[in-house]
């Protein structure tokens, strides 16, 4: 099977592709640091700091997110970038619950350090976009809770239980987008680092499934509403057999909290693909969903009205070459 | 605010190469990180396979102990033994249809993650060693100070024996992440990592919300964990810490912290000291190349 056998070669066909795809509308490539042996003589655009790079977009919307609706206020000024877009929406929660309010002051500061760190390790490294972009946690609420069947005046800093589904929103996103990364990144240490976000915003976001399930059937059926609705943005093209699966049967890209597949009475904290993994979704199927956009073509919306800042930026031109 | 940060930074520091990857202000060279010879010279000619077997031997441990308290067993699940015999563990009386439901889901993907390494690991694929639940329950129960610690007692205490494992399933995976040379079986390890992750943000999110008995019970766990895997602190419990859960155990960076096969070795034999090679839930240790800590 190909994912026993997979070497490094295979490592440097999919980056000569992603640079093939990307590199027209890059100049200065030749300043790039290449990374990877195979890859000493080859300019190339998706360097572990792009990777990064991308990453942080969907940082900063999780920080804004949280710091508005736990501190009323967004991200410090050091931590935005001399030039950060503007951030539309966002309140301060009213919580009622006590250690919900505490588990989301957690999560909050958890997203705040990915930010800052993520800030810190890439912001020497050439074509880096380190500005926030614009980020609308308001109209992007409305027309997602619209299609979720929440209505269409959905607010998430209206109550605690609105934010609770912001959040199962963001959470399931993150996870797959560093779990899809995980392949493109080439040292040693920003693996490790991204294996370590990627765990913890599993927890996050097995917390916030938990939380739900444990509310009860009104919830539980918003957030599947909400998991339809994400599953919808995806490109039909990105509906494909997961490549390394063992039985190449494609799964789900979403599961619902309310439909388990291998016992009777699951209630899905976990989503995974038949093998028990967390889904990696590759970078294009990642800005479909932001944008809410199934286009391949789609560049902004959504989330990021203005697009993402960094060398992956378009839904077409994120595709590293993983095709079915 | 500030403060808590302070705070929660002095407790949890930088691991491994995070430190390397902020000074220097790019993504550059890897850090060495120092070991024993005698851990060099197992963890020297390691291969992926060798990697994934080891994480079999705890997915053997960790879906028998789920199976048991749903009434099943992996033996019983899969129609087939692959290995020695597993002693312990009852069904579990839940009380919560959606406690139950969530234990169901995480049983589901650990007897997912068994089918898949063994499918990795192929011909090569560890048989499972012998495992005694009341062994290794009974001694981590004297070790970290919980007389009455059962696992199979009720829903809350089984989500204790949960967390028990799954953290360290979890660090070790973190830990690992640089060591595979395969690409896809990166991309596998992490998306075995992230559903381990997903198991224990709904347990130990639970655990917090069940308020300070239960929290202090898993940090009684947490405690046990980190005196047996070496003088770094690799543990958090799921506590309140100024006005934050922490649900995550994550450092300054918001990282998760990473494990050493050897150290999660120390935890799942309940010993300390280097060069053992079983005991504790494993009378006779791990099968594999990975097996003495």
């Amino acid at each position: 099977m190909d994912y026993v056998s997979l070497d490094p070669s295979r490592r440097q066909a999919l980056r000569m592709m992603s640079a093939s795809l990307m590199g027209a509308g890059l100049v200065g490539c030749a300043d790039l640091i290449p990374q990877g042996i195979g890859l000493a003589l080859l300019p190339n655009p998706l360097t572990d700091p792009a990777v990064y790079n991308f990453a942080l977009n969907l940082e900063y919307l999780e920080a804004e997110y949280y710091r508005r609706g736990v501190y009323g206020q967004g991200l410090p000024g050091e931590l935005i970038g001399p030039n950060p877009g503007a951030v539309l929406g966002g309140r301060r929660v009213q919580f009622r619950t006590p250690w919900i309010a505490e588990m989301f002051a957690e999560i909050t500061e958890d997203e705040t350090n990915h930010v800052r760190f993520i800030r810190q390790t890439i912001s020497s490294s050439p074509l880096i976009e380190i500005n926030r972009p614009v980020i609308d946690l308001q109209t992007s609420f409305r027309v997602l809770g619209s299609q979720a069947g929440l209505g269409p005046n959905f607010d998430p800093f209206a109550d605690e239980e609105s934010f609770i589904l912001g959040a199962f929103i963001f959470e399931d996103v993150g996870v797959t987008a560093y779990a899809g990364g995980a392949d493109l990144l080439a040292d040693d240490d920003s693996i490790e680092a991204a294996a370590g976000i990627l765990a913890i915003e599993g927890y996050h976001a097995g917390a916030i499934r938990a939380t739900i399930a444990e509310m009860g059937p009104r919830m539980i059926a918003a957030a599947d509403g909400i998991a339809r609705a994400r599953g919808a943005a995806e490109s039909p093209d990105n509906q494909r057999p997961n490549r390394t699966t063992v039985n190449t049967v494609a799964g789900p890209k979403e599961q619902l909290i309310s439909a388990g597949e291998v016992f009777p009475g699951e209630v899905v904290i976990s989503p995974t693909d038949p093998q028990g993994r967390s889904f990696p979704r590759p970078p294009q199927d990642v800005l479909n969903i932001v944008f809410m956009n199934p286009d391949k073509d789609a560049r902004r919306g959504g989330f990021f009205p203005d697009g993402v800042k960094g060398v992956v930026r378009h839904a077409r031109n994120a595709n590293h070459g993983r095709t079915a | 605010m500030e403060q808590i940060d302070q705070d929660r930074r002095s407790l949890f520091g930088f691991t491994s190469g995070e430190g390397a990857l902020v000074a220097m202000g790019a993504i550059a060279a890897s850090t060495v990180i120092p070991l024993t010879e005698a851990v060099a010279q197992q963890a020297e000619s390691l291969t992926d396979i060798d990697l994934f077997n080891f994480a079999l031997n705890l997915e053997y441990l960790e879906t028998d102990f789920y199976l048991r308290g749903l009434g099943m067993t992996v033996d019983g699940v899969f129609g087939t033994s692959f290995g020695a015999p597993v002693k312990g563990g009852r069904k579990v009386q839940f009380s919560s249809p959606a406690r139950e439901g969530m234990i169901k889901n995480i049983a589901g993907n650990e007897v997912a993650h068994i089918r898949f390494v063994r499918a990795i690991t192929g011909s090569q694929a560890s048989q499972r060693p012998p495992i005694d639940m009341d062994a290794g329950f009974a001694a981590v129960a004297a070790a970290a100070g919980l007389s009455d610690f059962d696992p199979f007692a009720s829903e809350m205490d089984f989500f204790l024996g949960g967390m028990l494992f799954e953290d360290v399933g979890v660090s070790v995976l973190k830990g690992s992440a640089r060591k595979l040379k395969s690409l896809a079986l990166r991309e596998s390890a992490a998306g075995l990592l992230g559903s381990e992750g997903y198991h224990m943000g709904a347990i130990r999110s639970v655990i917090y919300k069940m308020g300070d008995t239960w929290r202090s019970r898993a940090a009684a766990i947490s405690e046990f964990r980190d005196r047996l895997d070496g003088p770094q602190d690799l543990d958090q419990p799921p506590v309140k810490i100024g006005n934050m859960a922490n649900i995550t155990p994550a450092n300054e960076n918001g990282i998760a912290l990473g494990r050493t096969p050897e150290h999660a070795l120390n935890i799942i034999y309940g010993n300390p000291a280097r060069g053992i090679m079983a005991g504790g839930f494993f009378p006779e240790g791990f099968n594999g190349r990975i097996r003495s800590t």
